[in-house]
């Protein structure tokens, strides 16, 4: 076999040790663009983490201020209400008939009164929430929208009904009620439908309103969410225990949300 | 017979890349690799048919040709990839410096009749540099997205893997063939197979571009 020049393999041994460098450095930046990358993704997920926390302590402070305001309904505003009409029914018939219709009127307005504010503490109180079942609660909302006479109410629940995990029926119960609140404010709505469904592998809530719509291109736009509204609640609270939201809108034939979580991340 | 086709790789596999690039619908604007190849292509069949097809002693010509419009087609690629505007400029100047060089070395020290080492060997110790400074602007302040998937990096990395190992071939083979040293065409040989390395790593670069969906 004809041997190779001792210039030949000079460079030839030189040309193999450049090859050796091109891979080292090829091998070089590719471990740290992935070191990096690493570091990257670790750092975007103490981030959310952080952040989880952040609202979830927000969240949690929302609650106990809820919680206190429901039992200072109850305890305090409630029992003086309480004795106010059970001062008005000692009063006996009064002869002048103006003024037994005016104390007649004032018993039914104080126990309207009495009423709402037990149902206000009622809505307010986390214990109870958590004690009833989801549709219950969203049934009470309900009820208690159509109670005002602004529209007529809807629900359904399909599926066998479970308990949710408690801090997050806590969440979608008040993600909902940030929804029908939007209604009722904004939509000018005829009617409220609320559809439950309890599947085998996830959990969903629909929304629906006869209302007036909005137009959805403006949800778009980084001002509405900027503004603090209920929408802005909504996705963040949503964000939190990982469920879907959509919310679709149609000018003048009203809008549907939709809320959705997979079994494994509801229980 | 199988070792007579590594004379040829030079042709053969920027031409399959090319034919490759076809067949992916790849979207040849602003590509100036694609363009580098596409020009290896013509050249190096030039190269080739002026030995083979019309027997000229020599077509060392065409080497001249093919390191001075490979060296403004890489440099515009750089110009583009880079991400700092001094980058940019840097390869916009050493272009005119180059250009003047390559015009002094053809008329002083290395005619057309003879092997270009000086131009290429710097051409290719300016591209080494290039693509060192492509890697370091990406290790500096990395792109978030995944390296392995980027066009220009397996571009990059195929003509960082050609210029550098080929650097001192270049530098010598001028030297060695005019001492008539009788294995300096083994040397032109590894630097084909150099070239096929780095045809490969181009094809992974045109894995990574999105093709052109009718």
């Amino acid at each position: 076999m004809h041997t190779l020049s001792e210039e030949i393999k000079i460079v030839l041994a030189i040309t193999v040790l450049l090859f050796a460098i091109t891979f080292f450095v090829i091998v070089f930046v590719l471990i740290s663009q992935h070191q990096h990358n690493k570091y990257l993704h670790e750092k975007e997920e103490l981030k959310n983490i952080y952040q989880q926390e952040l609202l979830r302590t927000r969240l949690e402070i929302q609650e106990q201020t809820l919680h206190y305001i429901s039992q200072e309904i109850h305890d305090n505003i409630g029992q003086i209400l309480s004795l106010v009409k059970l001062n008005l029914n000692t009063v006996g018939p009064i002869e002048d008939e103006k003024l037994q219709s005016k104390l007649i009127n004032t018993k039914d307005l104080v126990g309207k009164a009495l009423q709402d504010l037990r149902d206000l503490s009622k809505t307010l109180n986390t214990d109870i929430i958590i004690q009833s079942n989801f549709s219950e609660a969203i049934e009470f909302e309900l009820e208690s929208i159509q109670k005002t006479g602004a529209c007529t109410t809807y629900m359904e629940v399909k599926g066998v009904e479970r308990k949710l995990d408690a801090q997050k029926q806590i969440i979608i119960f008040r993600i909902a009620q940030e929804v029908l609140n939007n209604i009722i404010k904004h939509a000018k709505a005829q009617e409220i439908q609320a559809f439950i469904d309890y599947r085998l592998d996830s959990f969903e809530l629909i929304i629906k309103d006869d209302g007036i719509g909005f137009d959805m291109e403006e949800l778009k736009g980084a001002d509405l969410y900027e503004k603090g509204s209920g929408i802005n609640n909504i996705y963040t609270r949503a964000k939190m225990i990982q469920a879907e939201v959509a919310l679709n809108s149609v000018i003048q034939e009203g809008t549907t949300f939709r809320l959705f979580i997979p079994t494994t991340s509801t229980i | 017979m199988s070792f007579k086709v590594i004379f040829y790789l030079d042709v053969i596999s920027p031409f399959i890349l090319l034919f490759f690039a076809f067949l992916r619908k790849v979207v040849f604007r602003n590509d100036y690799v694609l363009y580098y190849i596409l020009l290896q292509i013509l050249l190096n069949l030039v190269a080739s048919a002026v030995i083979d097809i019309f027997h000229h002693t020599n077509n060392l010509y065409v080497y001249h040709l093919n390191c001075l419009t490979s060296f403004i087609i890489l440099s515009l690629y750089f110009h583009q990839i880079f991400r700092h505007q001094n980058y940019k400029k840097l390869t916009l100047i050493i272009l005119g410096l180059f250009f003047v060089f390559f015009v002094i070395n053809v008329s002083f020290w290395e005619s057309l009749d003879v092997f270009n080492s000086n131009s290429l060997s710097v051409a290719s110790f300016i591209l080494t540099i290039y693509s060192l400074m492509y890697y370091l602007e990406n290790l500096t302040s990395p792109p978030i997205e995944n390296i392995l998937k980027s066009k220009t990096f397996w571009y990059t990395t195929g003509l960082f893997t050609y210029y550098t190992c080929n650097f001192f071939i270049f530098i010598t083979y001028r030297k060695l063939t005019q001492d008539h040293i009788t294995d300096a065409a083994f040397l032109w040989r590894i630097h084909n197979i150099v070239f096929l390395i780095m045809c490969v790593y181009v094809f992974i670069g045109i894995l990574c571009t999105p093709s052109l969906k009718k």
